[in-house]
């Protein structure tokens, strides 16, 4: 048993500790299965209420709201149907993009590290590649050097996942047998900034996302089939 | 930007929001459009500088609590939690992550108001706890109680169901 009660421990899940409690929490799930496991739970409850509301922050914002606020009403046609696609590429465009701009200043503020360039795509490499490759959300340690966060598709079939490390945190996406990464930040540090990096990135996930993000069953069965 | 368009930008979220706090589609969209309704009657009261998503949350909540909460009780009843069922893209998805849905929504309907609320900010819009607690105007203290309680309500409801 530790000392880390449970309101200890889910400030810890929802990112609210200071980094000494956030520290001491940590060096306890690694002596505590049973705590690393409750960790484990707060957090697959997080997902999966996010999981059940998220189609809503995706889908299109309906007509009665966007006349509300004058804006532009299309009547129902192609032109809606086109309208739901559109912003997606969009955000993907903006988000490659921004990659494309950090990813450079990142590649260099790292020595490359875990992340190589490749025909202008940013491609995991190392550590963070094999975190990619075989880490489960639901069973990495918790001392894991890059963790998983969510594991989902995205409208043109790829599969996608948020991952966080020291020095980077982002988005990849399976492409061949590769890693590309098409959102990064800096990586986890205290305080609000971390917090800033990490909520932009869940909203990038959450544009990027088709349908809800994988159960635990769906990650290890996506393992199995090489993340295709 | 002008304001219609910030508001406009967040009407997702304030979706989202409104579903979790309804748990009912039809609920949810009136509760959305009282609030862009009130936002724009109001939105001198708004303090450009500030952040506005907490602010049209802070807006929702009090029209949820003054109308929605008072309506439901004069009506003695509950919304059925199936209706929550028709969500999203149904089309897409398994019959798992439908079984999963529910069992969520069913155990949402467990908690009262004050947890619900707690944990749709924090555990669903991601307001840090600074935000959430001045979204529902209580203590630091007192959010995390209702987290805390919240969460250990919902994962006893979904242990049942499972």
């Amino acid at each position: 048993m530790t000392t880390i009660d449970a309101a200890t421990r889910m400030t810890y899940v929802d990112g609210e500790l200071d980094e000494i409690t956030r520290r001491r929490v940590e060096r306890a799930m690694a002596e505590d299965p049973a705590l690393a496991e409750a960790v484990a739970r707060d957090r697959a409850l997080r997902e999966a209420l996010r999981a059940r509301f998220a189609p809503y922050a995706e889908a299109p914002v309906p007509d009665r709201f966007r006349s509300l606020l004058g804006a532009e009403v299309e009547p129902i046609t192609a032109a809606t149907r086109r309208r739901r696609i559109r912003p997606r590429l969009w955000i993907e465009g903006a988000a490659i993009a921004a990659t494309l701009v950090l990813g450079i200043a990142v590649g260099r503020q790292l020595d490359i590290g875990p992340v190589e360039s490749r025909h202008g795509a940013l491609i995991a490499r190392g550590h963070l590649s094999a975190a990619l490759d075989t880490q489960l959300a639901s069973t990495q340690p918790n001392d894991a050097p890059v963790r998983i966060g969510l594991t989902f598709r995205v409208r043109d079939g790829a599969i996608c996942r948020t991952f966080s490390g020291q020095q980077l945190q982002g988005i990849a996406c399976r492409d061949g047998p590769s890693w590309n990464l098409v959102r990064t930040a800096t990586g986890e540090r205290p305080g609000a900034y971390r917090q800033a990096a990490s909520g932009a990135l869940a909203t990038d996930a959450q544009a990027m996302m088709a349908g809800s993000p994988f159960s635990a069953a769906q990650e290890a069965s996506a393992r199995s089939r090489g993340w295709k | 930007m002008r304001f219609e368009e910030q508001l406009l930008a967040l009407v997702p979220r304030l979706r989202r929001f409104a579903m979790s706090l309804s748990r009912n589609e039809a609920d949810g969209d009136d509760l959305c459009q009282a609030t862009i309704e009130r936002a724009l009657k109001s939105r001198d009261k708004w303090q450009p500088g500030t952040r506005l998503d907490s602010w049209a949350m802070t807006v929702m909540r009090n029209i949820w609590i003054d109308e929605v909460r008072a309506r439901r009780r004069r009506a003695e009843t509950f919304v059925p939690a199936e209706a929550g069922d028709a969500v999203g893209e149904a089309g897409d998805r398994r019959i798992e992550a439908a079984v999963e849905l529910n069992q969520v929504d069913r155990a949402l309907a467990t908690l009262p108001d004050e947890q619900r609320e707690a944990i749709a900010l924090v555990l669903i819009e991601g307001f840090a706890y600074k935000e959430a607690a001045e979204i529902l105007a209580i203590p630091m203290g007192t959010l995390s109680s209702r987290l805390v309680r919240g969460r250990e309500a919902l994962m006893q409801a979904l242990g049942e169901a499972a």
